[in-house]
């Protein structure tokens, strides 16, 4: 039995609705993101759970037990805000220690859990700091610590990152997975940047305009996702149309040529199609000895070195415009303008239906 | 709180809707009432229709004279309000130096304070026996006071700017501090000078707070009755003075009434006009915390233009205060305590009905029935504004701020014509005066708790509730700790304005239960020297009192940008 098991919830304000029918599983001491773009209704979907708002149709259960009629306080849920809500009256161990109160815990253990929380966050010796002189990342920190010290059945995280800076985000974006393991709580984790769910989740969920569009493994969904808009909203933006004109194996008609993606979806020949060819597929040509894999050439359109890898952009004779992810060489960048021939493993290349949202139970 | 089961929710509601009433129920009992009672006394005095009151008004040229000198003083005074705060407002906008937040708070202490109090401040400084006469007389070795301000339109005005003067520095300095300074910069990188950026860009930004100021400023010019009654003497009379005298030495109800009338449709403009300025000055701007906009008084003019503007309002406000409390201890000449002390022994067997120490007892009692009242008022209409927005609410906000555009005479006119009789008989009431207190009191406790209520994050109940917190434990947990800071600025407000109430007091109050104002009217309008110490002695008695409030309501206030 699934450990928290949300079925069929719809909701509506007003008149525009926000979730269809939204359906998902989380297993014990799992990570689970729900991940989408801004508006596309998943922190309602969280509110719905942490019992803030209440659904028009549909259940929440957790361990079997429905939690509809159980009022908010009483659910025993942990839930970190946005904007991390800290009590702007309370210094640090009483913003801590709220939970633990409500409870009617003693005193000792209070103030033993309190120092337990904030060590684990690395903010021991932070007790009596008022919450608005903290910086972000220490008020991330706190509410975190608030939202895990009174032992919640389950952890909710809305865009816990979202309002932190890029570089602050990339640590602690690590460090939270790894205190979140170590507790070992079951926690769904709201987010609309996809490198935040790939590196935090076990499990993500993609959700659009309030439909479900894709539940699956980080690497699951980066490698096949279910659709041309779930592609793009990943980031992955080869997305070549084409026609199929062969079966065993499956052979693509594009613009570039005859593609050869990975099997996996059930086609029909002559069916349209969409073709994926991720970022990290090509390799110079010069540089790979084994010939095979589909040769590319094109121009370069532009190229930009970020470090460990560069980005080239190529321009196809066809017209398509492909960006990839190629390894730094010592080697100078291709210059814009110059003709290059890059190879595609055919690993990288996979094929996606139009229209059609994969089921990954 | 979602979660709780149906029929909870219809009671809580129904529990809600009922609480929501209690505002109405008063607003409409002590406010709507007395004011329908007053337009029906001006209609038909007889108990038929009958214009002839409003038929005098129209064709008598005293009241033309009456009308102009009204409207001539207040404008005036709010000129001369205006050319005396912007340099302190500017310089409270943008610079930043040792011991700013303190003179700021200074510059508002006249605001809380009676107007008793600052007729008898100005009679001690500027009055023919006053500090300034008896400086001036001892230098120049002159035989006759050489100043001869009592009784002057020009003391009323000197003490209407002493009065006002803080808005202007709180409302446009206010709004001046969290203004980008990098637009009047870009105004100069475009190539105005400094002259010119003001005018073009930031003098149109601030209009609306100049505009929104004056209006205010105005309105209390427009309806002062404490200061002119004092200072203005027998002569200056403005339509609020003449209610008073109409209604009660005159005793010709009806056309007090038609006054009254007539001055309420006078402020009722004026404030619709205020609101709309004020919902136009709410425009998106691009406020800056004040770390942005302040820099120090680096070069020799900028420190001049601080210290000068500052110090010569510190004068204008505080000279008076400093010379009423000297002159309660020095008014015969020699250092005395015997004016405090005739405060509570009444050694003169004086005509009053009662010593004067027992209306400091009467105006106690009556501060804290109306702090509880306004408490009890002010908390639910407050509840009952915040939220999201919605055209009842939009509806009942300027409503429970009525009472303030309202003066004070036709408040208590008001209470006179509605409250002796039946159906509602309060005249032998001890509730009287506190209620008509809490009428004007409780828009201000109102105004204290909103930012505290809107600056409320729904977030932070939704996080206690997740953490555990029952309904009842959220309001305990969250919403009264943030809450109780505003809760006691409204509590303090609401005593000072009940302590320091004269015109609404002086006509409700019943001779052998006066407060403190009413006494100082009283003592000051009297004969001899003990009296005029006694009421000087009295005053400033009542000054510490508010000075006291005044400390404690900037001390808890909460608001303005950038705080918490």
């Amino acid at each position: 039995m699934a450990f928290l098991k949300v079925a069929s919830i719809s909701k509506t304000f007003g008149s525009s609705p926000v979730l269809y029918d939204v359906s998902f599983d989380v297993g014990e001491g799992d990570i689970v993101c729900l991940l989408g773009p801004s508006g596309c209704g998943k922190t309602t979907l969280l509110r719905i759970i942490a019992g803030l708002e209440t659904a028009d149709r549909g259940t929440v259960a957790l361990r079997g037990q429905p939690l509809d009629a159980v009022p908010v306080h009483r659910r025993g849920l942990g839930l970190m805000f946005q904007d991390f809500a800290l009590f702007p009256h309370k210094d640090v161990a009483a913003n801590v220690a709220f939970g633990l109160r409500m409870q009617s815990l003693s005193k000792e253990q209070i103030d033993a859990r309190v120092a337990e929380m904030l060590e684990l966050v690395g903010l021991a010796g932070y007790e009596r700091r008022r919450v608005y002189d903290l910086s972000g990342g220490e008020q991330q920190r706190v509410a975190l610590a608030r939202s895990l010290a009174p032992g919640p059945r389950l952890l909710m995280l809305d865009e816990p990152l979202g309002s932190l800076d890029r570089a602050l985000r990339e640590e602690l974006m690590n460090e939270l997975r790894a205190i979140l393991k170590r507790v070992g709580v079951t926690a769904v984790y709201v987010t609309h940047d996809q490198q935040e769910a790939f590196a935090v989740a076990d499990q993500v969920v993609i959700i659009s305009k309030g439909h479900i569009v894709q539940k699956g493994s980080p690497q699951e969904v980066y490698c096949c996702p279910s659709s041309p808009w779930v592609a793009r909203f990943l980031g992955l933006t080869n997305l070549i149309p084409g026609r199929v004109v062969h079966l065993d194996p499956v052979q693509v008609e594009t613009s570039l040529g005859l593609l050869t993606p990975q099997e996996g979806q059930e086609v029909a020949v002559g069916q349209q199609v969409t073709v994926l060819i991720r970022p990290e597929a090509a390799r110079l040509a010069d540089d790979c000895m084994e010939a095979e894999g589909f040769p590319l050439e094109g121009t370069v359109r532009e190229s930009s070195f970020r470090g460990g890898h560069y980005r080239l952009v190529l321009d196809h004779d066809s017209g398509l415009e492909l960006a990839f992810r190629l390894l730094s060489e010592l080697a100078p960048l291709p210059q814009t303008g110059q003709p290059i021939t890059l190879v595609l493993r055919p690993e990288a290349i996979s094929l996606l239906v139009e229209g059609s949202h994969a089921r990954a139970e | 709180m979602t979660g709780v089961g149906a029929k909870g929710v219809n009671w809580q509601r129904l529990a809600t809707s009922l609480l929501y009433l209690i505002p109405l129920v008063f607003l409409a009992l002590f406010f709507f009432y007395p004011l329908t009672e007053i337009l029906g006394l001006s209609l038909a005095p007889e108990g038929e229709l009958d214009l002839s009151p409003f038929g005098r008004l129209l064709t008598d040229p005293y009241y033309a004279r009456l009308l102009a000198f009204t409207t001539g003083q207040a404008l005036l005074s709010t000129l001369l309000t205006l050319l005396a705060g912007m340099p302190a407002a500017y310089v409270f906008a943008r610079y930043d130096f040792r011991g700013k937040s303190l003179l700021r708070a200074l510059t508002t202490i006249p605001f809380v304070l009676p107007t008793m109090v600052v007729a008898a401040a100005f009679t001690a400084l500027l009055g023919p026996q006053g500090h300034l006469n008896r400086l001036l007389m001892a230098v120049l070795g002159l035989d006759a006071p050489p100043i001869h301000l009592q009784h002057t339109l020009a003391l009323v005005l000197i003490a209407h700017v002493f009065y006002n003067a803080a808005i202007i520095v709180r409302i446009v300095g206010g709004f001046w501090a969290n203004l980008d300074p990098r637009v009047e910069e870009a105004a100069w990188v475009l190539g105005a000078g400094r002259f010119r950026a003001f005018i073009e860009v930031t003098l149109p930004i601030l209009m609306p707070a100049i505009v929104a100021a004056s209006l205010l400023i105005f309105l209390f010019c427009f309806t002062s009755f404490g200061v002119i009654l004092v200072l203005g003497g027998p002569h200056l009379v403005t339509i609020e003075v003449e209610i008073y005298y109409q209604a009660v030495p005159y005793f010709n109800l009806a056309l007090a009434a038609a006054l009254s009338i007539v001055q309420m449709i006078f402020t009722f403009a004026i404030m619709a006009i205020y609101t709309r300025v004020q919902a136009r000055a709410a425009v998106p701007l691009n406020l800056r915390p004040l770390e942005a906009t302040q820099r120090r008084p680096s070069t020799w003019w900028a420190r001049l233009a601080v210290w000068g503007s500052i110090g010569g309002l510190m004068i204008l406000l505080l000279t008076p205060l400093m010379a009423l409390v000297l002159r309660s201890f020095t008014l015969e000449g020699p250092f005395t305590l015997r004016y405090y002390e005739a405060l509570f022994t009444n050694p003169s067997q004086s005509f009053f009905f009662v010593p004067p120490a027992e209306a400091i007892r009467n105006s106690m009692l009556i501060a804290g029935t109306t702090v509880v009242l306004s408490l009890i008022i002010g908390l639910i209409s407050a509840y009952l504004l915040t939220g999201r927005p919605s055209p009842v609410k939009a509806f009942f906000d300027p409503l429970f701020m009525l009472p303030l555009g309202t003066s004070a005479v036709t408040l208590g006119f008001g209470f006179i014509v509605a409250l002796d009789h039946p159906p509602l008989n309060l005249r032998a009431s001890p509730l009287l005066l506190p209620l008509a207190h809490t009428l004007v009191a409780f828009p201000f406790v109102v105004r204290s708790l909103l930012p505290a209520l809107r600056g409320m994050n729904p977030q932070w109940r939704e996080a206690a509730g997740v953490l555990g917190a029952s309904p009842a434990q959220v309001i305990r947990e969250v919403d009264l700790p943030i809450v109780a800071r505003a809760l006691l600025v409204g509590a303090v407000f609401a005593f000072t304005v009940s302590v320091g109430e004269f015109g609404a007091t002086l006509l409700i109050a019943r001779p052998n239960f006066p407060t403190m104002p009413v006494v100082i009217y009283r003592l000051l309008g009297a004969q001899g020297a003990l009296n005029q110490g006694q009421g000087l002695a009295m005053s400033a008695l009542l000054m510490v009192v508010c000075a006291v409030g005044f400390v404690l309501i900037e001390r808890f206030r909460v608001g303005e940008i950038g705080e918490f």
